[in-house]
């Protein structure tokens, strides 16, 4: 009786744990791989939460494929509302490189509530590489 | 004769049973991801309005009382009959009721309305100004509006006692302009041709500074026009009362088809999608697939509207700007492009009652004639346009019109 105690405890703080960990992950920010496997991204927003008619900036936080931040690229932002055939409303452009792989991105702003896609093009060497992040708003 | 009694004692209740599974059934209560959407669009939402960094008298109350002056003068106009408010009316909410505004003579465009539009970054249907301060100069110097000219305005300016005290008690000692040698009777960049070749022939520092006299009258303007604001309507009040869940007053305040409107505006019929916020707009360019005005070629909009924005010497970057010139952020990361072909701005949709015809070149008689547009979905005629058809049908049209006209409301002038 008492070791099925113990076992359905230790089942519960394990559940817990993967419970806290999927929560710290999910604040800590997502990332996302380029489309050929050359590099990742994880952004952090300026305005937090993200809501739209609002110019904002975002850190993104560069890596290449073997988890190293990436200093010295050359970063392009476009992207747009693929459902309603537009992109973004302003030309967002990196500002400044921060080192230890972020670039400050100025110039963002959603003019739509929906789903968006963010393009991030890195260009480092001669290798270049595209980034989809999905947004919903 | 009782069996016929009986008869018309049936058909009656068989009416009623059908007249009683007909009654209309009152809405289904919001949700609260609706009420959080309703919230969003309730007048109390409206933030207050930002500085504006390039306009250093804009929230000065001098300035709003001197700009209110300017602003229904009809001495500022080459014919002196035509002022501000001859487009901008305050008994048709800062609209003309026209096609296209008619100055001296008929403009190019359908007049927006000014009440709200100090929260927009761009002005005009295309955004060639980014800020109203320099949007409330091009009128002045437009040969179909107000057909004057730049140097006979501040001329004017500093002559007129009332209006020199209150100029140079808001912005300190006004120059001199009674020198014919260096200030011709007419001159101005962009009036007619002689008043051109004057301008030309001035010196730069003497262009300078009749540009930044000129640019005082703007910002002055821009004082007054910043404190028009729509005032609460039905719809706001509608919409305290599905916060306080008050359901009694939600029934006294809104029909169910303003109700069904309402329903279909937030969902189905997408309006959200652009015309979301307080004031009903998202304050972008959008390719909505108008027809053009008949005779003319379809207007490219947006297309030529940054370029003229980035152009204007009176803009967030140039001399006579007080913003900081690091800080124009609309400018530096504007969209350029051909996307932008054919694309308008947004417009609010508070208050619309009263304001047609409606779309940039007035296209658009009627609000059913909106609604039918939308539902429509024509392609574009240059560039592409964004609608999808909706496929709604004729009640859910009148529903979504009828909720549309609750968002009548006074002007707000605080």
């Amino acid at each position: 009786m008492r070791s099925n105690d113990r076992r359905r405890t230790a089942i519960g703080v394990a559940a817990g744990s993967l419970l806290v960990l999927a929560w710290v992950a999910g604040i800590a920010g997502s990332s996302w791989p380029s489309e050929r496997g050359l590099y990742r991204v994880s952004y952090e927003s300026t305005l937090s939460p993200i809501v739209i008619n609002r110019m904002h900036g975002w850190i993104l936080h560069v890596e290449s494929a073997d988890g190293k931040p990436l200093d010295g690229a050359s970063i392009e932002v476009s992207g747009g509302m693929p459902a309603h055939r537009h992109g973004l409303p302003t030309r967002p452009r990196v500002v400044a490189e921060l080192g230890d792989g972020a670039y400050r991105v100025e110039g963002l702003r959603f003019h739509m509530p929906g789903a968006w896609e963010i393009v991030v093009t890195i260009e480092a060497g001669n290798a270049v590489d595209r980034v989809v992040i999905p947004l919903k708003l | 004769m009782v069996s016929r009694l009986w008869i018309l004692a049936v058909v009656i209740v068989a009416l009623g049973g059908v007249g009683w599974a007909l009654r209309p059934s009152p809405p289904p209560p919001w949700s609260q991801t609706e009420i959080a959407t309703l919230r969003s669009l309730w007048i109390e939402s409206l933030p207050p309005l930002s500085d504006d960094p390039t306009n250093a008298v804009a929230d000065d109350l001098r300035a709003v009382t001197l700009g209110q002056r300017l602003f229904f003068d009809t001495r500022l106009s080459v014919n002196r009959e035509v002022s501000c408010a001859s487009c901008h009316d305050p008994d048709r909410h800062f609209t003309d009721g026209l096609e296209k505004g008619r100055g001296v003579a008929e403009s190019k465009r359908n007049t927006r309305s000014v009440v709200g539009s100090a929260y927009s970054p761009w002005q005009y249907w295309d955004g060639r100004r980014d800020s109203l301060w320099s949007q409330a100069l091009s009128p002045l110097e437009d040969v179909a509006e107000h057909g004057a000219n730049r140097l006979e305005l501040v001329r004017f300016i500093t002559r007129d006692a009332a209006y020199r005290r209150d100029f140079e008690a808001l912005f300190g000692p006004l120059p001199d302009f009674s020198d014919p040698g260096r200030f011709p009777e007419a001159a101005s960049p962009l009036a007619g041709d002689s008043a051109r070749r004057n301008w030309q022939a001035m010196s730069e520092r003497d262009r300078d500074t009749v540009n930044r006299v000129f640019a005082y009258v703007g910002k002055a303007i821009a004082a007054y026009e910043r404190r028009l604001l729509p005032g609460e309507s039905r719809f706001d009040r509608y919409v305290a009362a599905v916060i306080d869940a008050d359901e009694v007053r939600q029934a006294e305040l809104f029909s169910n088809a303003e109700v069904r409107g309402l329903r279909l505006f937030t969902g189905e019929a997408r309006c959200l999608d652009c015309h979301n916020g307080p004031l009903f707009t998202n304050d972008a360019f959008h390719n909505t697939g108008l027809l053009s005005y008949p005779g003319e070629v379809p207007d490219v909009g947006r297309v030529d509207g940054v370029r003229q924005a980035l152009a204007d010497p009176f803009n967030c970057r140039g001399a006579y700007s007080d913003a900081e010139h690091s800080s124009c952020p609309e400018l530096d990361f504007v969209m350029q492009g051909p996307e932008l072909l054919g694309a308008f701005r947004t417009p609010s949709l508070r208050n619309l009652t009263g304001t047609e015809p409606f779309m940039h070149k007035g296209q658009l008689e009627t609000l059913e004639d909106v609604v039918e547009h939308y539902n429509e979905a024509p392609a574009a005629m240059i560039g592409h346009s964004e609608l999808e058809p909706l496929g709604l049908g004729r009640r859910e049209r009148a529903d979504l019109e009828a909720f549309l006209e609750t968002l009548a409301a006074p002007v707000r002038s605080p």
